[in-house]
């Protein structure tokens, strides 16, 4: 008879638990991975592209026909040695090295927008739920106005108007600033549902104020819809900005991005797929990762969530 | 003015000049690369052999017509449209590809035009049998009014000759408070006199102009006139829905007798606008069904061309006759750090012009420019190579000259281009950045774009946009881009340099006045060197129209007067019966 009892589970903590229901499911595996391998590719993007031996802002003329309309030379949209993705048609510049540097560039915009989205919506929706009375009316009725505005519109016109500020810093203002309502709704549901828990009595009892019971008590337990809300609106905030440069009102050329980059080949779509692909995949890669990794966090973070 | 605001010719003006057809100019590039030009094969030539008399013509179009009003029309396709379907001018150009396109003859008028004064006065004698639409004579008098019309403030765009040239024109508002223009007579139904400011021997190619054709005053309808121009023509309006379409059918009034030029090959010609540019060329690549009877009004995109060139039944029916209009990178002269002509001739130098034609469309479309005007108004109609900088440009140099200015660590700056031009814009970038100059690019619609480069306060430093000549002549071009005096504040035109050079101005005066039109040309040629040298502006690349027709079209040419837009005057079908509609 074997003395060695299988590892009890009954004693672990919600995380560990959370982790092995993870580890679980390959879906999360693969995404994982992908999202690892994106945010790596963004982080070394400049090592990259060395690699590769070509910046993304650098001509060559040789690797595109100019008597074709500057179409690649060669198969695949100029694929060989020298362009591991091929090229651009017309100016001939390295796709690797662009999509590499548009990583960089969305994945940065789509981050410090979800930064902002999720302080700004926990922090508004725990005073909301937690406060109650006219804070919460004033809070919750700032979040219908946000919610009610048509963003998109309001984010070209913001866009187009300022001309001379940093446009990735103002990209990620801009879409930040319409994602918030959505997190802190949930969080004010849960604050409100906690804050006459036993324990917070307790606390509250015990003579713990508001600061500490907000950040002891509540935000840890409104950490798992946090996360799982997270992760789910990431791959919005990566599609916002694609959205924003394909319509042209995103980052300046050169600096490549995604959105730019198919905005872009659509007009090559039939006489150089390749060039439509790339980028297009990687968007739709890292956006399908996104997506499966905080559908898998919702199930098991926030169970009640995902039926609703 | 700008490019697409201008007529241009191709061709000789005086028969001492041999100004080369604009044709031959396709063949440059097969010297430079050891590569024949693949699209200039059908310039000089009629694509489709002779039309048959019958069908609908189908014009596949992204954009509405600017202007259809005869005084308003100043858009080189527009005016090719206008003149040669709608209504009729005192002269026109002659149906003819290639060279001969540049040749005047008679329109309404019986003549070229009789010169008294020393070409101070310019008489005209109508033709007779022409009627309108609904059957009433075309008097002289129509002529003048729509002379007179054409200076009403309400009714601008239109081409400023009259304003320029007439005798007591200055302050003139038009015909609406009962006041006329005492330097137009009309003596009779079928004279029409015109007084002139001063000596103005090339006057019958301004009657080419939408300005002298007739506007019978009772059809007048001030601006609504746009929708609805009384035909003098061929054809007449049957119904006109602004950026949507526009169908045309005969006017049975029209007396061919009467016109050695428009042939009025179809039944109507329907003109579908709105639509996508890319989906033009991908419906007359495939020229299916009606499509085959179809042509397109806007320049292929440069992403259409790979589909076009790769396929030599689809090639044989592309027209890509030059605009003959110089792109140029125009930099404002009149602040820092443009005002030194040692940073100008930095950007000449650093300008990569090789990488701008391929932005532009490939070396089959464009050639790289090496002088102001284009080849036309020089000899051998072909641009010298007075600029001396090899097409990929000389970055050393180019560094060199921004250290004697005292930039040797390059300077930032910002290019204005048309939504269209992008690419244009990133060749532009990345060729001065070789050189330490730091461009932004910002990109204006194409409706804004003159109203937003016009504006010479706010402005971006450098622009990028052309100019194209009227007629053969250097006074069409230099004065309108590099005189100092026509300079303004808003909605500025032509100098985007902003050049004021005293020197410059007194010489274009100096030549203006000159008789001798040989020597007069000599003159201009010399100054588009000279100017230059000055660099106000780096010359970048002058284009071709490139224009796909249907399978079942006959008889079409780009003709080189309109910009190498298709000669709506003698355009038709091969077989009528399967155009439907």
């Amino acid at each position: 008879m074997s003395t060695i009892s299988p590892p009890s589970r009954a004693g672990s903590g919600p995380w560990r638990l959370a982790r092995a229901e993870l580890r679980r499911r390959p879906s999360v595996k693969v995404s994982l991975v992908v999202v690892t391998l994106f945010a790596v590719m963004a982080v070394a993007a400049p090592l990259l592209s060395a690699l590769g031996g070509w910046g993304p802002e650098e001509f060559d003329k040789s690797a595109v026909d100019p008597y074709l309309g500057g179409l690649p030379v060669g198969p695949l949209g100029g694929v060989s040695a020298e362009h591991w993705l091929g090229v651009e048609p017309v100016t001939g510049r390295d796709l690797f090295a662009r999509v590499v540097h548009g990583a960089q560039v969305s994945l940065l915009i789509a981050f410090a927008a979800t930064a902002i989205v999720v302080v700004a919506g926990t922090a508004a929706g725990i005073a909301a739920g937690y406060f109650g009375g006219r804070t919460d009316s004033a809070l919750s009725r700032l979040m219908d106005l946000t919610m009610s505005f048509p963003s998109l519109i309001f984010m070209i016109a913001t866009m187009s108007v300022a001309r001379d500020v940093n446009r990735i810093v103002l990209m990620t203002l801009v879409i930040g600033l319409f994602g918030w309502p959505g997190i802190a709704r949930v969080v004010r549901g849960q604050t409100l549902s906690l804050k006459h828990r036993e324990y917070v009595d307790a606390a509250r009892v015990g003579g713990s104020g508001p600061w500490r019971i907000l950040t002891r008590e509540i935000l840890p337990g409104v950490a798992g819809p946090v996360i799982a809300y997270t992760t789910l609106i990431v791959p919005g905030m990566i599609a916002t900005e694609a959205a924003l440069s394909y319509l042209g009102v995103g980052v300046r050329p050169p600096t490549p991005s995604w959105g730019q980059m198919i905005a872009e080949s659509v007009a090559f779509h039939d006489t150089d797929p390749t060039y439509f692909v790339v980028p297009s995949l990687c968007l739709f890669l890292t956006v399908l990762a996104f997506t499966l990794l905080g559908d898998a966090l919702r199930d098991i973070l926030d169970p009640r969530g995902s039926r609703a | 003015m700008n490019k697409r605001t201008r007529t241009t010719l191709a061709t000789a003006l005086v028969a001492t000049l041999t100004l080369g057809a604009a044709a031959c100019s396709g063949g440059k590039e097969a010297g430079d690369r050891g590569r024949k030009n693949p699209v200039t094969a059908n310039n000089g030539a009629t694509v489709g052999g002779t039309p048959r008399k019958g069908g609908t013509l189908t014009v596949l179009s992204d954009q509405d017509f600017t202007h259809l009003d005869p005084a308003r029309n100043w858009v080189m396709g527009d005016m090719d449209f206008g003149t040669r379907l709608l209504y009729r001018t005192l002269v026109t150009y002659k149906a003819e590809p290639g060279a001969g396109g540049g040749d005047l003859v008679p329109d309404l008028a019986e003549d070229l035009g009789t010169p008294s004064h020393g070409a101070k006065t310019w008489t005209f004698r109508l033709k007779q049998g022409l009627k309108y639409e609904d059957g009433t004579p075309v008097t002289a008098r129509d002529v003048k009014y729509n002379v007179e019309r054409s200076f009403s403030p309400d009714l601008p765009g239109g081409p400023d000759y009259a304003a320029r040239y007439l005798a007591g024109a200055e302050g003139y508002q038009g015909p609406a408070g009962g006041k006329h223009l005492d330097s137009v007579k009309t003596p009779d139904d079928r004279t029409i006199v015109f007084e002139l400011r001063k000596p103005f021997a090339e006057f019958p190619y301004a009657t080419v102009l939408p300005t002298f054709a007739p506007v019978p005053r009772a059809k007048d309808e001030g601006p609504r006139y746009d929708n609805r121009p009384f035909s003098s023509g061929p054809y007449k309006i049957e119904s006109y829905a602004r950026d949507k379409q526009l169908v045309l059918v005969r006017n049975t009034h029209w007396d061919a007798g009467t016109d050695t030029v428009r042939k009025a090959y179809p039944d109507r010609i329907v003109v579908t606008m709105g639509l996508k540019a890319n989906q033009i060329d991908d419906r007359l690549i495939a020229s299916a069904g009606a499509d085959a009877s179809a042509v397109s009004w806007s320049k292929l995109r440069p992403e259409s061309t790979p589909k076009v060139l790769t396929r030599a039944d689809v090639k044989a029916r592309l027209l890509a006759e030059s605009t003959n209009c110089t792109e140029m990178v125009q930099m404002h002269t009149g602040r820092a750090p443009f005002d030194d002509v040692k940073v100008r001739r930095a950007v000449q130098y650093a300008l990569d012009r090789e990488a701008l034609v391929t932005a532009s469309g490939g070396p089959a479309l464009n050639d790289a420019a090496t002088a102001l005007m284009p080849g036309s108004l020089f000899e051998d109609g072909k641009q010298p190579d007075t600029l001396g900088i090899p097409l990929t440009g000389d970055v050393a140099k180019a560094k060199q000259l921004l250290k004697e200015a005292g930039k040797p660590d390059g300077l930032s700056t910002s290019v204005t281009v048309s939504n269209g031009d992008k690419a244009v814009g990133e060749a532009i970038q990345q060729s001065l950045g070789r050189a330490g100059i730091k461009v932004t690019i910002e990109t204006v619609d194409p409706s804004a774009f003159y109203d937003t480069i016009g504006d010479t306060e706010n402005r971006t430093d450098l622009v990028y946009t052309g100019w194209c000549p009227d007629y053969p002549s250097g006074s069409t071009f230099l004065p309108f881009v590099f005189d100092g005096r026509y300079i303004k504040e808003k909605g500025n035109s032509g100098n985007h340099s902003l050049f004021r050079d005293r020197a410059t101005m007194k010489r274009m005066d100096e030549i203006a006045a000159m008789t001798d039109a040989a020597r007069a040309n000599k003159a201009w040629q010399a100054l588009d060197g000279e100017i230059l040298a000055e660099a106000p502006t780096a010359p970048a690349v002058i284009e071709r129209r490139p224009l796909l027709l249907g399978t079942n079209v006959a008889g079409a040419f780009g003709h080189t007067s309109f910009g190498g837009q298709i000669d709506y005057a003698t355009v038709g079908l091969k077989d009528p019966t399967t155009s439907g509609n």
